[in-house]
């Protein structure tokens, strides 16, 4: 007898990273590495489930601007050489651990390598899209959308068209990827504040997800706390973050993700291999970087690693998913008695978490859907399929909040990057009062020029380059990425208003930032 | 058996949101105390030639404002660039005042710390002439983070919920240990 319900959402999301002119590119390796360890791994999952008749539902994300890279021809090139060049590691690999302790774990990495490019290539048609769609149109998987580059929106909401345009591009991109539209949204770092729910509801957004805290700080207070969702006065759903089903898995404490038999992440080829062997496969300015080639456990809380067992470490995770499907049992059990409706457990995770960070996070996911399957005592569902069995819900009205440490807005907004707001305000002033302006009569040049400053001023607004320059990573990237989009935004203005054009810039800036070849300047009209 | 299916009443909300709690980590994100003290590495110009106050929210009791005013606008009120004294004078949804700062730059930002009983909050600025207070402009209105509960009598289950224990970075972007 089912007790109860499981919702386990994935964001995935990278910001717009693209550098045509550049043949390698650091920062866009953060694509390829979340194609390699997570997305591709997980995808394979998923199709094993469905071969082996395994009853699953999934929540996924899939952000606009990641979305807009999965599909960009220039990126996916470079991700094919770089594939062939890990499977070109591994098999120099394999000769150099001949007959050595590593020689197992080198043969491993090159059956990983070579089978995902056998995926990428086989069912994935090149398109790792293709994958989310396959099992989205089977109604298996949910995937749902996110600001349209991740701007952090209560932050923005002085400006309310900037809001809208971030809601209302993400839906266009939505369709334009997936062929239908988005009934839910990942609000941006689960990013709430008062009012934003007229907006959702104006571009058909059914639910998005909060942290606890933001469901059980509603008012008034909800019944079910975060067991039921809330109905917004404006009529879109709020799911809220189950803790205990959160800490289990990033808890860098007690997580599964730090058991010492998985793999450990810091401990990499790339760092740990002599200059002159490693050298092409590193930065080609000498800088060291992850491989993707990581041959040691996590062993201990010591510098000491003994070498990584892939198998040993996949029958751990039918251990942890066995451990987690007994608590969520438990847990369901114990809330159960006290509602008048079976619970819901709601788990979201950045979808990056299963794969790179924690690299048996695919299989352990895998192992507990089967866990779920055998058991069928708790059913995996999505917020749509929740709300199509509970058509009541208690109305409340969310508790602006965040997923960032301390639960409100200091991530994004500190003396880290308190500087940026002033520009992105004032860009989005300055894009609406555009809009207005030309409307009605912009020629084709200049609806050309708007559209890239839409690009520009959305670029700028991903949370992405705040978030980085609070935690002091790729800070220097982040600040420098600020600064272009504000810098190419106010030089295509000047352009407009003075009527030039520096087609060498533009021509750069245009293949660049390519985003939302769909977009129209309008967006940003006045409301 | 759950008690609904035994006909009895009760509230249990209390139970299941201090269970909503129990293990409120918070985040998924990078922590505060990382936060790159080396600031504005690339200062930019930040002069946009608009008059403007604009408050936005952090948490429950901080928020943070950021002003400009014009050249023109000093110079129509006849002001010395090198003798401005602003004031900004915070009010809150009653339009009580609630505290007051200066500034002697026409383009800043400060951080205010407040108490999260307020509803809103928003600020008007004046300049000072003469020894009078001129009053220039109005900052949008920003909802004060309240956190608290609603319409429960366990108030005392928020303190200490949120342990901080955590985390694996959220991304990609980046390497923290």
């Amino acid at each position: 007898m089912i007790k109860g319900y499981w919702i386990p959402v994935l964001h995935s999301h990278l910001p717009f990273v693209k550098h045509p002119e550049h043949k390698n590119f650091l920062e866009e390796y953060w694509l390829f590495e979340a194609i390699t360890e997570c997305y591709i791994p997980l995808l394979q999952r998923l199709k094993k489930l469905e071969d082996e008749n395994i009853d699953f539902a999934l929540t996924i994300s899939v952000t606009p601007p990641l979305a807009e890279m999965l599909d960009d021809t220039h990126l996916m090139g470079k991700y094919d050489k770089y594939l062939q060049t890990l499977i070109e590691l591994g098999q120099k690999e394999v000769i150099r651990t001949k007959e050595t302790e590593y020689e197992n774990i080198a043969k491993f990495y090159l059956y990983f390598f070579t089978q995902t490019k056998e995926f990428f290539d086989g069912f994935l048609n090149g398109n790792v899209l293709n994958g989310y769609r396959y099992f989205y149109d089977k109604n298996k998987i949910e995937i749902i959308t996110c600001g349209a580059t991740h701007g952090f929106l209560p932050l923005l909401s002085v400006n309310k068209e900037a809001v809208n345009a971030q809601i209302k591009l993400a839906k266009l991109s939505h369709e334009k990827h997936f062929n239908k539209s988005p009934k839910g949204i990942w609000l941006p770092e689960c990013a709430y504040y008062d009012g934003l729910d007229v907006i959702l509801n104006q571009n058909g957004i059914e639910f998005f997800i909060m942290d606890a805290h933001g469901i059980v700080y509603s008012d008034p207070t909800p019944k079910h706390a975060v067991y039921a969702p809330i109905i917004t006065p404006n009529k879109v759903a709020a799911f809220g973050r189950d803790n205990e089903s959160s800490k289990q898995v990033w808890s860098s404490k007690d997580g599964y993700p730090g058991d010492f038999c998985y793999r450990d992440f810091y401990r990499d080829i790339g760092y740990d291999l002599d200059f002159d062997y490693i050298k092409d496969y590193i930065n080609p300015d000498g800088v060291r970087v992850f491989t993707g080639f990581k041959y040691h456990k996590i062993t201990g809380n010591s510098d000491y690693k003994e070498i990584y067992d892939p198998l040993h470490a996949a029958y751990k995770t039918i251990e942890h998913a066995q451990n987690f499907h007994f608590n969520r049992e438990k847990q369901i059990t114990s809330i159960s008695s006290m509602m008048d409706r079976l619970p819901i457990i709601v788990s979201p995770y950045d979808a990056e978490l299963f794969g790179h960070w924690w690299f048996e996070g695919p299989e352990f996911l895998y192992n507990m859907f089967k866990e779920i399957d055998s058991h069928k005592v708790i059913k995996a569902i999505t917020p749509v399929q929740y709300l199509n069995m509970f058509t009541e819900n208690f109305v409340a009205n969310p508790h602006p909040s965040s997923w960032g440490d301390l639960g409100y807005y200091d991530v994004w907004l500190n003396k880290s990057n308190d500087w940026i707001y002033r520009h992105l305000h004032e860009m989005a002033d300055v894009m609406v009062e555009s809009a207005n302006l030309y409307k009605n009569n912009a020629s084709t040049h200049q609806e050309t020029l708007l559209n890239q400053m839409s690009r520009e001023l959305l670029l700028a607004q991903s949370s992405d380059w705040a978030f980085l320059m609070t935690t002091a990573t790729a800070t220097e990237y982040s600040e420098a990425r600020t600064k272009e989009h504000i810098g190419n935004f106010f030089k295509i203005k000047d352009m407009l208003d003075n009527t030039y054009f520096d087609e060498d810039f533009f021509t750069k800036i245009s293949e660049k930032n390519s985003i939302f070849d769909f977009i129209n300047f309008r967006t940003y009209c006045s409301m | 058996m759950n008690l609904w299916q035994k006909g009895v009443t009760m509230n249990f909300t209390d139970e299941l949101i201090a269970q909503s709690l129990a293990n409120q980590n918070g985040c998924s994100s990078g922590k505060i105390s990382d936060i790159n003290n080396e600031v504005r590495l690339y200062p930019l110009a930040q002069k946009y030639n608009k008059d403007k106050v604009v408050l936005m929210p952090i948490n429950p009791t901080h928020s943070f404002v950021y002003w400009e005013v014009t050249e023109q606008t000093l110079k129509n009120l006849n002001i010395d660039l090198g003798n401005i004294h602003l004031s900004f004078k915070l009010f809150d949804e009653n339009h009580q005042e609630i505290m007051e700062f200066d500034s002697i730059f026409s383009i800043g930002d400060y951080y205010i710390s407040h108490k999260s009983k307020f509803k809103a909050l928003y600020i008007k600025l004046f300049i000072q002439i003469n020894n009078e207070l001129k009053f220039i402009l109005q900052s949008n209105i920003i909802g004060v983070l309240q956190n608290t509960i609603k319409s429960s009598s366990s108030n005392q289950l928020l303190n200490g919920c949120i342990d901080g224990d955590l985390i694996y970075n959220s991304s990609l972007l980046g390497v923290q240990k």
